[in-house]
């Protein structure tokens, strides 16, 4: 008898060790994955509800008929949502629309090309790029570094044409994918008199 | 196999060392509770207590309890000399067991110039430690009556120095630890209107006062004893009071932006807010700042901030294009100082950052945009100290002018914080 509860005993000691190194194993692996992430910083700039400040949220027709530029889309992405300021005359109210891929695309109005050279002395993380010929900048996402706190960023390829200037970003796609989904965003068509048009409709 | 089944003694000494190792690797668990983010509700260290009981080595910290003191009762009231008058009112707000909100409000009626007095608020704590010392935070706003001279605070406890007056009293002091535990310590706040002063007024302020969970990490060595009261000090129930108090890794903002008007896109903005010793946690922030935002990646920003683990202010601006936040930090404001914050752009040279009239450089070489424009406060904790001030708020037109704010809008991601207008271009970010 004694014998046997010697077995007996043992099987439960080995049992309990193998349960305390799975507990053990199981901390090690997550203390490893936690060391293996970057550590990101909150930002300090302000928060926003919608991707652009004073927007509604609308419909694709309705958002179209909110401003006078063909609001320019990527051909191949399906639209999730759709956002256009309140304020400003309709050329010049910006538009924000989000695809079903979570990418992003904010179009602003500016009469005049940006100076990407000048950009990038300030944001040295971007590089130049070429939308169908019209330059602009981008970047891989990533993060930055100050004063010792990691930044996460966006990828992002922005560009300049007829009065707009459209911006993609996504948190995951690199620049290249971002680069040919802006190939495919068809070209801002010369602002329209939309007065005028609906006055001519009867 | 034989010699298994033959020789149990044998047996249960592999067995005996395998425990011995088992220990010292219980030991990296044991760090991994300490050093767990007290004040992350999502850090549960729920897989460590099934382990405890199985544990025969002894982390050799003790660590702090959460909480050294009890908050026993409150007293206030007020004293005045021949014809004046006086009364006060105490409201709390908000209790739990770390931290302590009152509204008081103070009515005097002072007519003389050779008489003044005197209102008091006691703190009565008990005190449940020894040996170690146990921090306090404390925190005094204004609610009616910015100017409040002669505010003093004194803590009726030996080996704690009673504190000089200030205008907006905030900061930490520590109980110093004793070999016996005292019974308990009181705290006053007092105002007092003194011989010269002739003043017919209320005067209300809010008052936190706050012990925060022990936050230092500490070491641990095993050894062969064990002492099993380390285990509830890490048990749920403390863990789960901690989330309740700290949440952190959001920003919390209360901001006031100007618009309204037709058209609220401004290329700048400016206004004016007050330096003092915010309550920040060691992963929070506490920040005031005026900014101009395009959309949610193009901002611009300038104001002072305070960072959790440095209890040291500092200017900052940043600069965010196309989702890359830039930030820029330097200088120490001074204590109780009041400084003119602005950032615009007249289309010469990118964004220009100003701190009282002086330019810091180099600009942010980004376009022109017109935007909105707003000031806030925020923070990273929701321990962080949460008031502000903000007033003379103007911001940079189409033509190039500098205009007070003819609008306020508030947009509130701190509830229940709120922002209190005083006018258009003038608000204070305050609990109810």
């Amino acid at each position: 008898m004694r014998f046997n509860r010697g077995i007996i005993l043992g099987i439960l000691i080995l049992a309990v060790l193998a349960l305390l190194g799975t507990i053990s194993l199981e901390n090690k692996e997550i203390e490893f994955s936690r060391s293996m992430q970057t550590e990101y910083a909150e930002p300090i700039s302000p928060r926003i509800d919608a991707p652009i400040p004073n927007a509604e949220k609308l419909s694709v027709s309705e958002a179209q008929s909110r401003v006078t530029y063909e609001i320019p889309v990527p051909s191949d992405l399906g639209i999730s949502d759709i956002w256009v300021s309140k304020n400003g005359i309709p050329s010049e109210k910006s538009v924000a629309v989000k695809f079903n891929n979570d990418v992003l695309l904010i179009v602003h109005h500016i009469d005049t090309p940006p100076d990407w050279d000048q950009i990038i002395t300030s944001v040295p993380q971007l590089v130049k790029i070429n939308v169908n010929g019209n330059p602009g900048v981008g970047t891989n996402p990533g993060h930055t570094t100050s004063n010792g706190r990691n930044f996460p960023h966006p990828g992002s390829v922005g560009w300049w044409v007829d009065g707009l200037r459209i911006t993609i970003y996504s948190d995951t796609l690199s620049l290249d994918a971002l680069l040919k989904i802006a190939e495919t965003v068809l070209p801002a068509s010369t602002p329209v008199d939309k007065e005028s048009v609906e006055t001519e409709t009867p | 196999m034989v010699k298994w089944t033959s020789s149990p003694i044998h047996f249960f000494k592999v067995i005996g060392f395998a425990l011995i190792l088992l220990v010292f690797m219980s030991n990296q668990t044991v760090s991994a509770i300490a050093n767990l983010d007290p004040e992350d509700p999502t850090n549960t260290p729920s897989p460590t207590l099934t382990f405890t009981p199985t544990n025969t080595a002894t982390p050799t910290f003790t660590p702090t309890p959460l909480t050294g003191l009890t908050l026993a009762s409150t007293s206030y009231g007020c004293t005045s000399g021949p014809y004046i008058t006086c009364s006060a009112s105490v409201v709390t707000t908000h209790t739990d067991p770390y931290r302590w909100d009152f509204d008081i409000t103070y009515t005097y009626g002072d007519n003389k110039t050779w008489t003044g007095s005197n209102f008091t608020f006691k703190l009565k704590f008990n005190t449940g430690i020894y040996y170690t010392g146990a921090p306090i935070w404390w925190n005094m706003y204004p609610i009616t009556n910015e100017v409040m001279p002669n505010r003093k605070i004194d803590i009726v406890y030996s080996g704690v120095p009673d504190l000089a007056s200030m205008d907006y009293p905030s900061g930490t002091w520590t109980v110093p630890g004793q070999p016996i535990p005292y019974n308990d310590f009181t705290v006053v706040f007092s105002r007092t209107t003194t011989a010269p002063e002739i003043l017919v007024r209320t005067d209300k302020w809010h008052l936190t006062v706050a012990t925060y969970p022990n936050t230092v990490t500490p070491t641990s060595t095993p050894t062969l004893t064990f002492t099993p009261t380390v285990t509830p000090t890490f048990s749920p129930t403390a863990t789960s009071t901690n989330s309740q108090d700290c949440l952190g890794g959001l920003d919390y903002e209360i901001q006031g932006v100007t618009g309204n008007n037709g058209i609220n896109d401004y290329y700048g903005v400016r206004g004016m807010a007050h330096v003092w010793d915010p309550i920040v946690t060691p992963f929070g922030a506490y920040v005031n700042s005026v900014w101009i935002l395009q959309d949610s990646q193009n901002s611009v920003e300038i104001g002072w901030l305070e960072r959790g683990g440095t209890d040291e202010r500092t200017y900052f601006r940043t600069w965010t294009f196309q989702g890359i936040y830039n930030e820029d930090t330097w200088g120490s404001p001074a204590l109780d100082t009041d400084h003119e914050f602005q950032v615009f752009n007249n289309g010469v040279g990118g964004w220009q950052y100003y701190v009282d009239g002086v330019q810091r450089t180099p600009n942010a070489l980004l376009e022109p945009y017109a935007a909105d424009a707003g000031a806030m406060r925020e923070r990273h904790n929701t321990c962080d100290s949460g008031w502000a001030h903000w007033w003379d708020l103007q911001r940079y037109d189409y033509y190039g002018n500098w205009v007070s704010w003819q609008s306020l809008e508030e947009r509130n991601y701190d509830y229940p914080w709120f922002l209190e207008s005083i006018s258009t271009s003038e608000f204070f970010v305050i609990l109810p």
